[in-house]
């Protein structure tokens, strides 16, 4: 007889067991033990602890210090990357669309843009490449795929660039058959005055000492001039290069860029004018000032130690309360510069021989009845602009060399004048420099606030290339301005007899069979002008897969340059087509410009 | 729970009813007219055996002997005295006329007694019907002058009703001249019969009493009675290939019968007692006459022999929830109207269900994850709250009680005094006693009785049931066939 | 009830809703991915971050459970809990791009995430198994408390078989059997089957019975029942204790991860 086990519970306890305790209750401390100890070793600058991957090569040493890139509670802004990155390059994009700040007309801008972070992604690890590669961002608002792509607008934007003179023509058949002649063969014609660069990908810039000289200035030399009058040009010094012809002087070995050509071009065209070279003149100061400007800016915080840092903040608030009290002056900014203009109109007619005072008191009258009158505040054509901005420079101009006391005020205030832009009015030029120097103040706390909180101040070696360019630009124009030279002071010679626009002819004679010359101004040579505006083409890759004549087709034929033969986009799919070359946005086009415009 | 219960007064009350409850004197109550009934040649024998069923009791003019709403499990017969049944609405004015001192002598002859109250004197017998049929107390029988009585309980009225004829009869009587008319009304088959033919019927009707296990009806003799269940409970099963399955019981209330008899049949099914059972019984030819001619009534008995017939086929085909009929049955826990089951081949054992439990009752859990096991399913012993519950009977201080219109049977543990009457009286030990953590006055630890109370005033149900994780746990009540068939699979 | 039906789905609309969920997810994901470079912290990235950390809140707070009984019964609570957390943790995939993490926190975040739905899956498998395995196989039933107690009962009521029995069966029992009856002997064994060792386990008792006289016989057949029930209690012990003791693999990670994604979230506002 086997014995059951009973099935079930075998008799039933009297006693109720006791209850397990919860120990659901742990969840909670727990939690909060973890977190806080997390949040404590973030507090003892275990960074790592919050790090959500290393930085990228480039910002490696960043990785010590959070607060370089990341302000809290916000996350990291476009001013942090600009403590290193050059706000004047990253703030001009390529295109009006994407910029940030603007560098011009703000109003003109729909919308502010995305972030710097929106697209540099970091922490991803330190072989990660920073800019981002896939066209997915780019087909965000644009279209994906080459074969979507539009035809080029060429040269559309040439139209903004500065006018240029009428070229007297390149003949690219002349040359090509000059070229044969000397038995370099079609096909080599174009590699031997285009080489590629051996710097960048690119084919060398047609500079005349490089590519033209070694026909057109043999032996050293472009020719001579013909014979000008000698009162019309400088001095010659060196006597080995002249001669004398019937009185009339002409030098015999003109270079390229002669300088003493260069020097009677210059007093001729301030006679034959005066108005255009004082124009030219003026649009070169504005340039300067700008880049000057733009040099200032280039000059990173970074650089600057603690107290220059609080005097450019100090520097800066002093400015925006100007601005704003001339904002809150309202129109009256034309009412006080014309009352300004006034003084000096007053102060000329202090001193100064009769004529400067009857200009004077024209002026002040004028200044006036402006003054009296009702000021129309609306936007002048830009005819009208024109005329009235050469009226004041001209003014200033007279006041300037009437007296060197007002030279400082004449400066800033033409400096005023060339900066107003067509169809700007002044409350929008102040309200566009309000915001500019804004940003730059918080830039400047900012960076003072990071200084006083221990943070290094970054290499200002980054900014090198900018500088440089920028100098480069400005030591440019200083030449130019030099150039150009001031008005002279002695009156003009009232001799009927002379002629400065065949005297100007003859000196350039050489000159002109490159140069357009243009009310004494001498134009730049016809140089192509960049074709892509916004998107970047390198010959290189291309040398070795198709001729020169496969794209620039009839280039051989032309008898004026200035036309860029250059076929659609038709040309650029042929190889550049989904299962053929690979195709991705970023190849031509770039978001971020690398040069300053 | 309001304000402080007097627990020591509460206490020393039992005490004292405790004392009253000594068996009665022998001598004395062979002297009762009552206890004449017996038999001579069996009396003695008799009162020795119900002797300690039986008590005498003094009341004091004013003392409610048994009071409305009460579980009785005795019948009492007046000794010496005159009581009062009052109705509820009775109970305050009488109180007030009470005021007033009790008059003197064996009858109120110089007080009247207010209108429209009845009066029991020397002999009358009161607290049957309640014992028997097991429903609370209707009205209140309140002491008029010093009144003396003898309780018998249960056990020692069965055991007089079997040997006294006379007395049986009597109560017979009672039962058909008060409550058989109202309980025959209640089963829908009369509800259209006029008055008369009901007299008829109550006249004719046969009270019979039933031992546990007893063979009623047995299946495919002729059907020549209609029997009215009108206390215990009575099972009905079919024989299916020599098995015998149960099908359904028939509570107090429930016929069982009348198609054969209108249909001139045999017993399909066999009618066995499952514990002492009163029945009503009624004649194949009291029963065509007092519904033969009814034609709508013969429609509906055809629906009613249809949908029984559905039932006992669905059954045949379907064994499993016959048999934990019959597990039912056998166990008790058909008298549930709401029973506990816990699936064990869901349950992870994790107790959630205890837990919740004690969270709902202040800490103490008043069921145990153990008890009987049938196939998958787990009998924990959790109180069933039996249609017909034992344990409310004797509690000494009323702490335990049923709430009418809902299931709930609920301990008011400030009023318990922890006699434990009500755990010893329970038959599947689902009341505990738990200790409070304070002391009595002789030093015993005090205790009180705790038991599931469906978690009334909980507005979600039961706290085991929605505490369950996997739905484990479930409530089911054995008499709702069609949830057995479904949750029992 | 068959142990492989045990393992289905409850409630099988709901898994397949789960699932539709899924696929839903994994597609908002592939277009996203289509549409431009996959940044967790921004646009669709920080959505699934927001609903996966959103996801883990809920699946935390599910001791809390009882407090909502107004709402839903516990059995509604333990089904959200899986769901909810099973896609909280796809989305949390999602949510990273499918890149493994770089960073510290990051890497440990993806590693509990992992952790804890594996032992919430093991947790599943177990808590369907192991009361499917314990009904159909044994047939004693008992609170987990009480296991000492009955062993002691069991070990009393052998004692008691054994007065009076022969010296063979009686040299037996002291040296082999009670010492194995006295002890508890869990094993991972009554895992996958819940009869385990019993054949082996009642060997030598079985062996014995050729040896000796007719009413040891006997004996050892209420000894072999005995250990059968000493054995189902070895059984419940393991079973029952695996049943809440898989917790302490789920519940304490959990709350790391809680506290790692608190971090997380903190680190990624404030930097």
């Amino acid at each position: 007889m086997a014995y059951k086990v009973p099935w079930g519970t075998p008799e039933r306890t009297k006693k109720l067991p006791p209850l397990r305790p919860a120990r659901s209750a742990l969840i909670i401390p727990g939690v909060a033990a973890v977190t806080l100890l997390l949040l404590f070793a973030l507090h003892a600058r275990w960074r790592g602890v919050a790090v959500p991957g290393p930085l990228s090569q480039a910002h490696g040493a960043s990785e010590a210090r959070c607060e370089e890139c990341h302000a809290p509670t916000v996350g990291v802004l476009n001013q942090r990357c600009q403590r290193c990155h050059d706000q004047v390059v990253a703030e001009r994009l390529s295109h009006r669309a994407h910029e940030q700040a603007g560098q011009g007309h703000t109003a003109a801008v729909a919308h502010t843009g995305p972030s710097c972070g929106s697209c540099h992604r970091e922490h991803l690890g330190r072989p990660a490449p920073l800019a981002p590669r896939d066209d997915g961002q780019c087909a965000r608002c644009h279209f994906r795929g080459l074969s979507a792509h539009p035809e080029f607008g060429r040269g559309k934007e040439a139209a903004s660039a500065p006018r240029r003179a009428a070229a007297p023509g390149f003949s690219h058949r002349k040359h090509i058959a000059e070229l044969a002649k000397k038995g370099v063969a079609s096909a080599d014609a174009c590699l031997s005055c285009h080489p590629p660069s051996r710097e960048t990908l690119e084919l060398q810039e047609i500079v005349f000492d490089r590519h033209c000289a070694s026909c057109h200035a043999s032996a050293g030399s472009l020719g001579m001039t013909d014979p000008v009058p000698p009162e019309d040009v400088p001095t010659p010094r060196d006597i080995g290069e002249f001669q004398t012809t019937g009185g009339r002087i002409v030098k015999t070995v003109v270079r390229h860029r002669d300088p003493w050509v260069l020097a009677g071009l210059s007093r001729l065209r301030w006679q034959i004018d005066p108005e255009g070279a004082a124009d030219e003149r003026g649009v070169l100061e504005a340039r300067m000032s700008v880049l000057r400007r733009r040099l200032a800016l280039a000059s990173p915080l970074a650089g600057l130690d603690l107290p220059a840092l609080e005097a450019r903040g100090a520097a800066l608030s002093a400015e925006i309360a100007g601005l704003e009290a001339r904002r809150a002056g309202g129109s009256g900014g034309v009412a006080a510069a014309l009352g300004q203009l006034n003084a000096a109109a007053a102060a000329a007619a202090g001193g100064g021989g009769a004529e400067a005072d009857r200009e004077a008191k024209q002026l002040q009258a004028r200044a006036l009845a402006l003054g009296g009158g009702a000021i129309e505040a609306q936007a002048l054509t830009p005819a009208e602009h024109d005329e009235r901005r050469l009226e004041l420079l001209v003014a200033l101009d007279t006041l300037a060399s009437v007296s060197g006391d007002l030279r400082l005020r004449t400066e800033d205030l033409r400096r005023r004048v060339l900066a107003l832009h067509v169809g700007e009015s002044s409350e929008e030029v102040v309200a566009r420099a309000l915001a500019e120097r804004r940003a730059d103040e918080r830039r400047v706390l900012d960076e003072l606030e990071l200084r006083r909180s221990g943070v290094a101040p970054t290499s200002a070696n980054l900014l090198a290339r900018e500088r440089r360019e920028l100098e480069d630009a400005l030591g440019e124009t200083m030449s130019r301005l030099q150039q150009i030279g001031a008005p002279s002071p002695e009156p003009a010679p009232l001799d009927t007899a002379r002629n400065p626009a065949a005297s100007l002819a003859s000196l350039v004679v050489r000159c002109a069979l490159c140069h357009a010359t243009e009310g004494g101004a001498l134009g730049e040579p016809p140089v192509t002008h960049q074709v892509f505006v916004r998107a970047a083409f390198v010959h290189r890759p291309h040398l070795g897969q198709a001729t020169c004549a496969s794209c620039h087709a009839g280039v051989e034929a032309s008898e004026r340059s200035g036309e860029s033969h250059l076929p659609g986009i038709v040309r650029c799919r042929e190889c550049h087509a989904p299962g053929r070359v690979l195709t991705s946005c970023q190849q031509c086009h770039r978001y971020h410009p690398g040069t300053p415009q | 729970m309001s304000g402080p219960v007097p627990k020591e007064q509460l206490r020393q009350a039992y005490e004292a009813r405790l004392r009253l409850l000594v068996p009665a004197d022998v001598a004395e109550l062979a002297r009762l007219p009552l206890i004449q009934l017996i038999p001579e040649k069996i009396r003695p024998n008799v009162i020795g055996k119900i002797q300690k069923y039986t008590h005498f009791l003094d009341f004091a003019p004013g003392q409610a002997v048994v009071s409305a709403g009460e579980w009785s499990d005795s019948v009492y017969a007046i000794v010496r005295g005159a009581a009062v049944v009052l109705e509820p609405a009775q109970e305050a004015p009488w109180k007030a006329v009470m005021r007033g001192a009790p008059p003197p002598g064996p009858a109120p002859t110089s007080r009247p007694a207010p209108p429209r109250v009845q009066t029991l004197g020397v002999g009358d017998l009161f607290g049957d019907r309640s014992a028997l049929s097991r429903f609370p107390v209707a009205a209140t029988v309140s002491a008029w002058t010093p009144l003396r009585v003898l309780r018998v309980r249960l056990p020692a009225l069965r055991m007089l009703t079997a040997v006294a004829p006379e007395l049986k009869k009597r109560l017979d009587q009672r039962y058909r001249e008060e409550t058989l008319a109202h309980q025959l009304r209640r089963v829908g088959l009369f509800a259209e019969v006029d008055e008369a033919a009901l007299q008829r019927l109550r006249e004719r009707a046969k009270l019979l009493a039933f031992s546990p296990g007893q063979i009623v009806a047995r299946e495919g003799t002729l059907a020549d009675s209609f029997y009215m269940v009108r206390g215990g409970y009575l099972k009905v099963s079919v024989d299916v290939g020599g098995a015998d399955l149960a099908v359904t019981y028939l509570r107090p209330g429930d016929f069982a019968g009348e198609t054969a008899i209108l249909l001139d049949e045999r017993w399909p099914f066999t009618l066995q007692a499952v514990e002492h059972a009163e029945l009503v019984r009624l004649e194949h030819e009291d029963m065509v006459a007092a519904v033969g001619d009814k034609p709508r009534l013969k429609d509906r008995l055809w629906d009613e022999a249809l949908a029984r017939l559905k039932t006992r086929g669905v059954v045949a085909r379907n064994p499993v929830a016959s048999e934990y009929l019959q597990m039912a049955l056998e166990t008790g826990l058909v008298h549930g109207e709401s029973v506990l089951l816990i699936d064990l081949s869901t349950c992870t054992r994790c107790d959630d269900c205890v837990q919740a439990c004690a969270d709902t009752h202040g800490g103490q859990p008043v069921f145990i994850r153990e008890g009987k096991r049938y196939r998958n399913w787990l009998v924990p012993t959790a109180c069933y709250q039996c249609t017909d519950p034992v344990c409310l009977v004797d509690c000494p201080t009323g702490a335990i009680r049923r709430e009418v219109s809902t299931l709930e049977v609920t301990i008011d543990a400030p009023t318990c005094i922890g006699c434990s009457n009500c755990a010893t009286r329970c038959p599947w030990n689902n009341i505990v006693m738990v200790e409070t953590g304070s002391v009595r006055k002789d030093g015993k630890p005090e205790e009180v009785a705790v038991k599931c109370d469906l978690c009334h005033g909980r507005a979600e149900g039961p706290a085991c049931v929605s505490a369950c994780p996997h739905g484990s746990a479930v409530r089911i009540s054995f008499k709702d066939m069609a949830a057995v068939r479904s949750v029992l699979r | 009830m068959r142990i492989a039906a045990a393992l289905r789905p409850k409630q099988p609309r709901v898994f397949l809703a789960s699932l539709g969920v899924l696929v839903l997810l994994a597609a908002a994901h592939a277009i996203g991915l289509a549409r431009g470079r996959f940044d967790p912290g921004r646009g669709l990235g920080l959505a699934f971050g927001i609903l996966a950390a959103a996801g883990y809140v809920f699946a935390a707070a599910y001791p809390w459970r009882r407090r909502a009984a107004r709402l839903a019964p516990a059995r509604f609570w333990t089904q959200a809990h899986v769901y909810v957390g099973g896609l909280a943790v796809a989305a949390a995939l999602l949510h990273s791009g499918f890149v493994w993490p770089h960073g510290l926190v990051d890497t440990a975040l993806l590693l509990l995430s992992g952790w804890t739905t594996f032992t919430g899956f093991l947790g599943v498998w177990l808590q369907k198994g192991i009361p499917a395995r314990l009904t159909e196989g044994l047939r004693v039933e008992v609170l987990l408390e009480r296991i000492p107690e009955l062993r002691a009962r069991v070990v009393a009521a052998a004692d008691a078989c054994i007065a009076g029995a022969g010296d063979v069966l009686r040299r037996h029992y002291r040296q082999e059997l009670r010492p194995r009856l006295e002890r508890p002997h869990p094993a991972l064994s009554y895992l996958i089957e819940v009869r385990a060792g019993r054949d082996r386990a009642l060997e030598p008792l079985r062996r014995l019975a050729s040896f000796v006289a007719a009413p040891d016989k006997a004996r050892i057949d209420d000894l072999i029942g005995l250990h059968i029930e000493k054995l189902e209690l070895d059984a419940h012990l393991t079973l029952q204790r695996l049943l809440r003791g898989w917790l302490v693999l789920h519940a304490p990670p959990a709350a790391v991860l809680l506290g790692l994604l608190a971090f997380h979230v903190f680190s990624a506002l404030w930097y």
